[in-house]
């Protein structure tokens, strides 16, 4: 009896805790042994500051991974926000929290273009997203002959680079879209719903239920997130270049697989913000302990591939000790 | 269910073991028991210069450039790992995974400062955007010297590059004087956005209007990259029967365009001109393949930045801009440059 409880509980840590967790306290284990530099209240501010973009998107990516498709514009859609919030700034002059707004509903805009494409036209996310992509990367480029816009008002500067209560802002951004993403799929019906178009979209349409329109708002969603991302990029170079976020879509989808989404209907915030976190530490760890890019590149595939084979096998693992006890 | 987690074990010892493996010949205190015994056939080779010139302990200098991919930057690899050997200094080379990123290379430079590096040699993949980057730097108080591009702000101790707008100037006056002062030419311009590709197309762009004989058929970018530049060529060479040169703002992409046209038949009838003074576009230069290029020396800029850190640090005068001399490369002076 007592045995059983034991394993019960075994079974609860591996399923309520991702594997990322763990692969990632190892990480950090590891790096804190390896470099002096690692574990330091400098590196920690520095890593919460150049990660909070990609945490940003990949909160936003889990919420359309969930639903079972796949965004490939954020990267892009992030740059183009940029752009044209420094225009606006630069150009019309406009007050800070207005060129934020527009930046962020830029990033809806070209979200909800991609909702549209997916759901109403029925294009594969993949494809349609890339078109995405190539229109964003096209406008960036050439709003300005592919010159990058500075000139930006100083007050602009604090969004990525100050700090509130000794906590760089960049963080606090980043927290807030957590907040949110978790209330969203964790509270509203709409977070069943999105649940449910990766769980079985059928079931979702027979229930009578406007599936449709839920996946249109995953991808608006996704493209807020790319929106408030750009406001930290630009800040955090103030100056807004064309082609600053290409390749960026890429790390924010291995992100939220690593962080658990391996399948259509499963993910969670806490999931795509661990899986971010690994993915920055990777590179910081390797970086700080001088490691040359070539090869930083060949180990960041590999620890990747490993990380994601373990924590298949682990749920894998989950899901036949469930059975087991309800036998 | 045993076999499930034997596989999974597996997996983890081999991802921890590769990162063990790769880390080991950068990790100075290494604690494995392999490790230790690299790390002593390493020692003696490192004392052996500190005692040559006693008084300067080992600096760690970061060298950061735009990118993995074009042979150029491991070329500036090389000049400053030269320069830095020569005085006892480690270089940590990294450099953005994706070509010309700034959102990348902003990282780089931030984990530099976290690593407390004693100095920064930075190629700048934009010159405004990578400000605060050097900003920060001088914060942390470590000097930045910045080669081949510059930045718009921050305080860097001197910029070791030619200059580009120049240097281009003249590569396109002699393509214009090969010509005949007339002719159909075709230009490839580099990656959209980065300052280098902006400042060569300028001086293209300038030279060029002098010239109302010269029609340009067509300007695209290919990236500064060979593939691009091989398939962009492909392209204009079905629009136009007619080339009489390329002119390509880097070397890969001259490369790429001499690939496409001897494909086609057609490098007899098309002059080819280059940027950069790469080992392969030196090649093409003897072979009469590539008519000219500009050497504009990397290993010279990153190993003069190079420098110019040890003399700032110890404390010695260092000048604000150092200037790289580029040089014409036809086929008559290319034998000079080919080791």
């Amino acid at each position: 009896m007592k045995f059983t409880n034991r394993k019960k509980i075994f079974r609860l840590i591996l399923e309520k805790i991702p594997t990322v967790f763990w692969i990632l306290l190892l990480m950090v284990i590891y790096f804190s042994v390896s470099s002096s530099n690692f574990l330091t209240l400098g590196n920690a501010i520095n890593l919460s500051r150049q990660g909070a973009i990609l945490l940003t998107l990949c909160l936003g990516v889990v919420v359309v991974k969930i639903t079972g498709g796949m965004d490939l514009s954020n990267g892009a859609v992030m740059s183009l926000c940029g752009m044209i919030m420094a225009w606006a700034l630069v150009n019309l002059n406009v007050p800070v929290y207005l060129a934020i707004l527009i930046s962020i509903i830029m990033g809806i805009i070209l979200g909800t273009l991609n909702g549209f494409f997916v759901s109403i036209l029925g294009i594969p996310s993949f494809i349609a997203t890339l078109g995405t992509q190539g229109i964003a990367v096209g406008l960036s480029l050439g709003m300005n002959n592919g010159n990058v816009i500075a000139g930006l008002p100083k007050v602009f500067y604090e969004i990525g680079n100050g700090s509130i209560l000794g906590i760089p802002c960049p963080l606090w951004i980043s927290l807030l879209v957590f907040a949110l993403t978790n209330l969203i799929l964790t509270q509203t019906p709409l977070g069943v719903y999105i649940y449910a178009l990766g769980g079985n979209e059928e079931a979702l349409k027979l229930s009578g239920k406007p599936a449709w329109i839920y996946k249109i708002l995953a991808y608006s969603y996704s493209g807020l997130t790319a929106g408030i991302a750009a406001c930290i990029l630009t800040s955090r170079n103030m100056a807004a270049q064309p082609t600053v976020g290409s390749g960026m879509e890429f790390e924010a989808f291995a992100g939220v697989v690593l962080g658990g989404s391996f399948i259509a209907g499963k993910g969670t915030a806490i999931g795509a913000v661990l899986g971010a976190l690994f993915i920055l530490v990777l590179r910081n760890g390797l970086n700080l302990l001088g490691i040359p890019t070539y090869l930083q590149l060949a180990i960041f595939g590999t620890v990747l591939i490993n990380a994601i084979v373990l924590s298949t096998l682990v749920e894998r693992w989950v899901q036949k000790m469930r059975d087991e006890e309800r036998e | 269910m045993k076999k499930v987690s034997l596989l999974s074990i597996f997996c983890l010892v081999i991802a921890m073991s590769f990162l063990a493996v790769a880390c080991q010949p950068a990790a100075a205190p290494a604690e494995e028991a392999p490790a230790a015994e690299e790390a002593a056939a390493e020692a003696p080779a490192e004392e052996a210069p500190a005692e040559e010139a006693p008084a300067a302990e080992p600096l760690t200098f970061g060298l950061v450039t735009k990118a993995l991919n074009n042979p150029f930057w491991e070329m500036m690899h090389e000049g400053a790992v030269k320069v830095a050997e020569a005085n006892n200094v480690e270089i940590i080379y990294l450099a953005p995974t994706k070509a010309n990123n700034l959102e990348e290379q902003t990282r780089l430079v931030d984990d530099l400062i976290a690593q407390k590096v004693d100095g920064i040699v930075l190629v700048p993949v934009d010159s405004t955007g990578i400000v605060p980057a050097i900003e920060r730097a001088n914060a942390a108080g470590i000097p930045v010297a910045l080669a081949n591009t510059k930045a718009t702000g921050g305080e860097y101790i001197t910029f070791s590059a030619v200059e580009n707008y120049d240097a281009m100037s003249m590569l396109v006056e002699e393509a214009v004087k090969t010509l005949g002062e007339k002719g159909k030419v075709i230009i490839l311009e580099g990656t959209a956005g980065a300052q280098t590709a902006i400042d060569r197309k300028a001086g293209v762009d300038d030279v060029l209007a002098k010239y109302p004989d010269i029609e340009v058929l067509a300007s695209q970018t290919a990236d500064f990259q060979r593939a691009q530049g091989l398939t962009v060529m492909e392209n204009l060479l079905q629009a136009y029967p007619e080339i009489d040169a390329v002119i390509a703002c880097n070397d890969e992409m001259a490369l790429g365009a001499v690939e496409a046209l001897d494909a086609a038949g057609r490098l007899a009838d098309t002059m080819v001109f280059g940027f950069d003074g790469n080992n392969d576009a030196l090649k093409a230069v003897s072979e009469g393949r590539m008519v000219a290029t500009c050497f504009q020396n990397p290993q010279m800029q990153a190993g003069d930045a190079v420098q110019a850190l040890i003399d700032y640090i110890g404390g010695k005068e260092v000048a604000e801009r150092i200037q790289t001399t580029a040089i014409l490369v036809t086929k008559d002076n290319v034998a000079e440059f080919i080791k």
